[in-house]
């Protein structure tokens, strides 16, 4: 994928570094120069080991989490009011009290709009996860692969410029989560949305599409860029490769 | 369905014997007293106890009774569980705060609260007030650890989703953290009805001139054994109903529960 515009990334990184400071003065050393571009409509996958700070990265870039060191931007092509990013968090994240419909909403509701007003824009994204028939239940009534169905449309309902997933289907069995990776995919085909996607699987279905970048986070892959240092005792991101 | 037919009967067997397991203990009590295994004097029959009800019903000295433990309650349970859930959100919400009370509420929680009636009493007098009021303090401990635990164990996915989705405070505040400690305020009042059932016949053993703990002390001082047997069973009757409501409040406003 060519990146010939500056303007057409989405999310630069430069030198990015977090440090978490423990109780007791010791430092846990999380992201090590990380940098990266993601263009617009990108579908990137970060792959690495548990631990190695991928989940730390999304989080910093869906700010809830702050950076220790470098630089992050985010560009937008227009400043409105639909947000920056959303995220599919790694477990069920949906709220037990909402039902579907509400849960799908959430975001919407959130930035004031009437009720009327999110439901028919809801709708027809729960159309799209195919779970129309299910939008008064309520997240217990529902199996882990619709759950995650459910957080995938609340994401998309608030329609981000980034769509952020922390493994999102990591706690689904195998066949579900092949579904809706393929789901995932067509989605993205037709939406043509930003996405960076966290997988500790290298053989999730999602990263292993040779159309979208991957990248081999933490010390595994040391030599595939000379930008990598090597000296990593804890597991942890050091700068991101790029492989096609 | 075949399933779903069993199912059905399963509940509606246990529910005949939820209803039966009383009464067949009303029958074979009825028959010990008869066959005078049992003393009537110091044990009536519940037939007895039913007509001496019956008789109080009509002149009206019941409701009396019930009526002045009722206010006392109803008073005592509102001034108390009101404040203790408003503490305990901002407890919950605030560490500061929580580190400022906890130290106090875990110290004086263990004090048995009828302990502190005669105190409570030199403040309000030997009226209504101290009552409510030591209904009041033994609820509130209740009602504010609970709806604090409600906050604090909130799993810290739900602040996180609104923070990313962009929930101003005060959504954050409805839509998340009360939903998400409302089973936990629940189970606060669930415990804080039967302590206040405690509290107040205690109160009114000692220091009132009306009321069902009233009623059943001075019935056991001049030994009117039945009418400390109608007491005891309104009181009874008194927490069932009380629970059945809030139950079915909880029901009604925690509509996700799985059941």
């Amino acid at each position: 994928m060519k990146r010939e515009l500056p303007g057409s990334a989405k999310i630069v990184m430069r030198d990015l570094g977090k440090v978490f400071e423990r109780a007791g003065g010791s430092q846990n050393i999380a992201l090590v120069d990380v940098s990266l571009e993601v263009g617009d409509g990108e579908f990137v996958c970060i792959v690495g080991p548990s631990g190695c700070g991928k989940t730390t990265l999304l989080r910093i870039v869906a700010g809830l989490e702050a950076l220790t060191t470098g630089t992050l931007e985010m560009r937008r092509a227009d400043e409105e009011s639909r947000p920056a990013n959303a995220m599919v968090f790694q477990e069920s994240s949906l709220f037990p009290w909402l039902t579907v419909l509400d849960n799908a909403a959430f975001g919407l509701e959130m930035r004031g709009m009437s009720k009327a007003e999110r439901f028919a824009r809801t709708r027809p994204i729960l159309e799209m996860v195919g779970l129309t028939r299910f939008e008064g239940h309520y997240p217990h009534q529902l199996s882990g692969g619709m759950k995650q169905r459910v957080s995938l449309a609340r994401a998309f309902v608030n329609d981000p410029d980034i769509l952020l997933m922390d493994e999102p289907f990591a706690a689904l069995d195998a066949q579900t989560k092949l579904i809706l990776q393929e789901e995932l995919l067509r989605i993205w085909e037709t939406h043509r949305k930003t996405v960076l996607f966290i997988t500790h699987a290298i053989d999730d279905r999602a990263g292993r599409s040779s159309r979208r970048d991957v990248l081999v986070a933490g010390p595994h892959h040391r030599g595939d860029t000379g930008g990598i240092r090597t000296a990593a005792r804890h597991c942890r991101t050091e700068g991101a490769a790029r492989v096609r | 369905m075949p399933r779903k037919a069993k199912w059905r009967s399963t509940a509606s067997h246990e529910r005949m014997l939820a209803i039966g397991s009383p009464v067949l203990l009303l029958v074979v009590w009825e028959l010990l007293v008869r066959a005078k295994f049992l003393d009537a004097r110091f044990v009536p029959a519940p037939s007895t106890i039913f007509e001496t009800a019956w008789q109080m019903i009509l002149s009206g000295e019941l409701w009396e009774h019930v009526r002045a433990s009722l206010l006392r309650l109803a008073g005592g349970f509102v001034v108390g569980v009101v404040p203790g859930i408003a503490i305990g959100l901002v407890m919950g919400l605030n560490r500061y705060v929580r580190a400022a009370l906890d130290p106090l509420v875990a110290a004086t929680f263990p004090i048995p609260k009828i302990a502190i009636l005669p105190l409570l009493m030199l403040a309000f007098g030997i009226g209504e007030a101290s009552k409510i009021a030591v209904i009041a303090i033994a609820v509130v401990y209740l009602a504010l650890i609970n709806t604090m635990l409600g906050v604090v164990t909130l799993d810290r996915v739900y602040f996180e989703v609104a923070r990313n989705y962009g929930a101003p405070w005060r959504k954050l505040f409805t839509r998340v953290i009360i939903p998400g400690a409302l089973p936990h305020i629940f189970a606060g009042l669930r415990l804080s009805l039967g302590v206040s059932l405690i509290v107040i016949v205690s109160a009114e053993f000692v220091a009132a001139k009306s009321g069902i703990g009233y009623l059943i002390w001075t019935s056991w001082e001049s030994l009117v054994i039945e009418k400390m047997f109608v007491g005891i069973i309104v009181i009874t009757l008194l927490g069932v109903v009380f629970n059945a409501i809030l139950k079915e409040v909880e029901r009604l406003c925690i509509p996700w529960r799985n059941e």
